[in-house]
């Protein structure tokens, strides 16, 4: 968990550092545009056997009620003068934006007292973005820009909303 | 010798923040659980690694009139379910809490779902907690007592309370 608590903290610079922009993205759209050029980040596109309406309705419900989120991770290390007691908080902040054509869901997340380099778009770095398209009546598109390092988790989440077989919440801690 | 005592007294110190910390069950009592059961909830849980164990518990709370929770206590959640009662026609709320520990890590963590219930006289409650590999579930459903109608509730968080 520590290093995963450790990539959370450290992908922003990453990121910015392989793309080279030398800033951080602060909308959803340079997200967009950041996470398929870096090394950290990545774009997954796939089909799921769903209705359009169906998904952004598990969007809507399951976002703000799983991710609306402050997680506090503590774990110890032994240390010279005894235990090594470490805190990280991390708030996450969830957005569905709903159209007729498209569903947007984005994700961000905020880390207490991380040293911050770049500039942090109101909410918190940007750390997941999901768009979701209608195909065919019972067909949805889902285009995911995530991070190709940790965060599995919240990865899986997501995919088990748009698909709807798995539609509980991720545990952020993880 | 100072010196000595200084470290010491530091290293008890942080071995007392360690356990505090560690616990997490700070201030933590067990619910009395002694009306009659309405609520029959069902935990599954796997982390999905021998490295570390999940645990579930729900930490229960009644809820004022100007909405203010006040605990009451908490149930260890045990696989594969167990009975619990709150007073029916009153509001409730319930923080079902999932703590990981691993192991190899030495760290713990824990996240938690939590919902308003108010419950009905003459309706049981099924319950059902699951965490599988870091997916975590809560979902209850309404029973009435002697017919097999039942309807999903749906979780609420505290800031609605106001409009039930």
């Amino acid at each position: 968990m520590k290093k995963l608590i450790a990539i959370s903290i450290l992908i922003p610079g990453l990121v910015s550092m392989l793309t080279g922009c030398g800033s951080m993205p602060l909308t959803a759209d340079e997200f967009r545009k950041a996470a398929p050029k870096a090394m950290t980040g990545e774009v997954a596109t796939f089909e799921v056997d769903r209705p359009f309406q169906a998904v952004a309705e598990t969007f809507n419900k399951k976002a703000p009620a799983c991710l609306n989120k402050t997680v506090t991770t503590t774990s110890s290390t032994p240390g010279k003068y005894g235990p090594v007691v470490s805190t990280y908080t991390v708030t996450y902040k969830p957005t569905v934006l709903l159209g007729r054509e498209k569903v947007e869901l984005h994700v961000q997340h905020h880390t207490d007292n991380a040293l911050k380099v770049y500039e942090e778009p109101a909410g918190g770095y940007f750390l997941l973005v999901a768009d979701a398209y209608p195909i065919e009546e019972n067909k949805t598109r889902i285009d995911m820009y995530r991070p190709a390092i940790g965060h599995k988790t919240l990865i899986k989440a997501v995919e088990g909303w748009s698909t709807g077989k798995n539609v509980g919440c991720p545990d952020l801690t993880q | 010798m100072k010196t000595s005592t200084h470290i010491m007294g530091r290293r008890i110190a942080g071995a007392l923040l360690i356990v505090g910390l560690l616990s997490g069950c700070a201030g933590l009592r067990p619910y009395p659980n002694t009306m009659g059961k309405n609520l029959h909830i069902q935990t599954e849980t796997d982390s999905g690694s021998i490295f570390s164990k999940v645990r579930a518990a729900v930490d229960i709370f009644s809820v004022n009139a100007d909405c203010t929770p006040e605990y009451q206590g908490t149930v260890k959640l045990k696989a594969p379910s167990i009975d619990v009662g709150i007073s029916p026609n009153e509001l409730s709320y319930m923080v079902f809490v999932f703590s990981n520990s691993s192991f190899l890590a030495n760290s713990r963590s824990s996240i938690s779902h939590e919902t308003l219930l108010k419950t009905r006289a003459g309706y049981n409650y099924d319950i059902k907690v699951s965490y599988i590999d870091d997916i975590y579930d809560v979902s209850i459903e309404e029973n009435h007592q002697g017919s097999s109608k039942s309807r999903e509730i749906e979780l609420r968080n505290l800031s609605t309370c106001q409009s039930l």
